[in-house]
């Protein structure tokens, strides 16, 4: 059996609603107040840390930069020693001396094509 | 009361969350009521609130207008009930016949509530706010960012769906 009318649905359907929602307890407006807020200052916190997190990878990166530019002059010897050994193909009695001429040759070759 | 919000990115966090607190403080029953009429529980309506104040507090820098500062929470709070109710499948519920044979008009208000659970989320959303906000279809579409005919059509699919449910009780 139908309990609502076409008539009464129509009625109710047609008009906007004019009953009020009932206020809603203090209480819980509070404490939904502080969630949100409890939230919010979460979502802060975590960007401030972000912001610190990020300076000190910054930082740490610069002071990497730093130490390793200044790391070939540091080891400078060895490494050019190594290094032109293995670039002129000699042995490793080589003399110190006559890696650095074969160097100097080799930086005037390469003058003279630049030019 | 008259909230101050460009300030709120120039003032130190502590300022901006006590500022945003005065937000809170008006708008969360009203949007409470709003995102109640639309999700099926309490608990959803709470979780949309909540969603919508935060997303609000992230983005607060775009509003351009603070006069628009109501409409554009509304329209917030609309994106996240709709979010949440299609991520959740349409009510299938049992809607209690009226006790009485007679029944008055608070009991058919009961019956349209319960039979609004039922619709779609966007229909239902497009009734909620024409039905007991009263808002026009322009301000419907662009809180919903449609367009007029659209919400129309779903307004009116909505009424037609409501009429079919309450007659079968």
């Amino acid at each position: 059996m139908t309990r609502f009318t076409s008539q009464q649905i129509d009625q109710l359907l047609a008009h906007p609603a004019d009953r009020k929602p009932a206020p809603l307890a203090e209480d819980f407006l509070k404490a939904n107040e502080e969630r949100i807020m409890e939230r919010i200052h979460t979502h802060n916190s975590h960007r401030r840390t972000g912001w610190l997190a990020a300076a000190a990878s910054l930082l740490l990166l610069i002071v990497a930069g730093v130490t390793l530019n200044t790391l070939p002059s540091r080891f400078s010897h060895n490494t050019a020693d190594d290094s032109l050994h293995a670039l002129y193909d000699v042995d490793d009695n080589t003399t110190e001396e006559e890696l650095n001429e074969q160097e100097t040759l080799i930086e005037c070759d390469t003058f003279l094509e630049f030019v | 009361m008259k909230l101050r919000l460009i300030p709120l990115s120039r003032h130190s966090e502590r300022a901006a969350e006590e500022n945003f607190r005065l937000i809170v403080r008006q708008y969360q029953e009203p949007l409470y009521h709003h995102l109640r009429r639309f999700t099926a529980t309490h608990e959803d309506a709470q979780d949309a609130l909540q969603e919508t104040f935060i997303r609000a507090y992230k983005h607060i820098s775009e509003l351009n207008d603070p006069q628009a500062l109501k409409s554009w929470l509304y329209r917030i709070a609309t994106h996240e009930a709709l979010r949440l109710a299609e991520q959740r499948p349409t009510a299938d519920l049992d809607i209690d016949p009226p006790a009485e044979d007679t029944p008055d008009y608070e009991t058919l208000e009961q019956a349209l509530e319960q039979a609004l659970l039922t619709l779609p989320p966007r229909q239902r959303a497009v009734f909620t706010m024409r039905h007991y906000e009263d808002m026009s279809y322009e301000d419907i579409a662009q809180t919903m960012d449609s367009n007029v005919k659209a919400v129309t059509a779903n307004y009116h699919l909505a009424k037609e769906r409501i009429k079919e449910i309450l007659l079968q009780l």
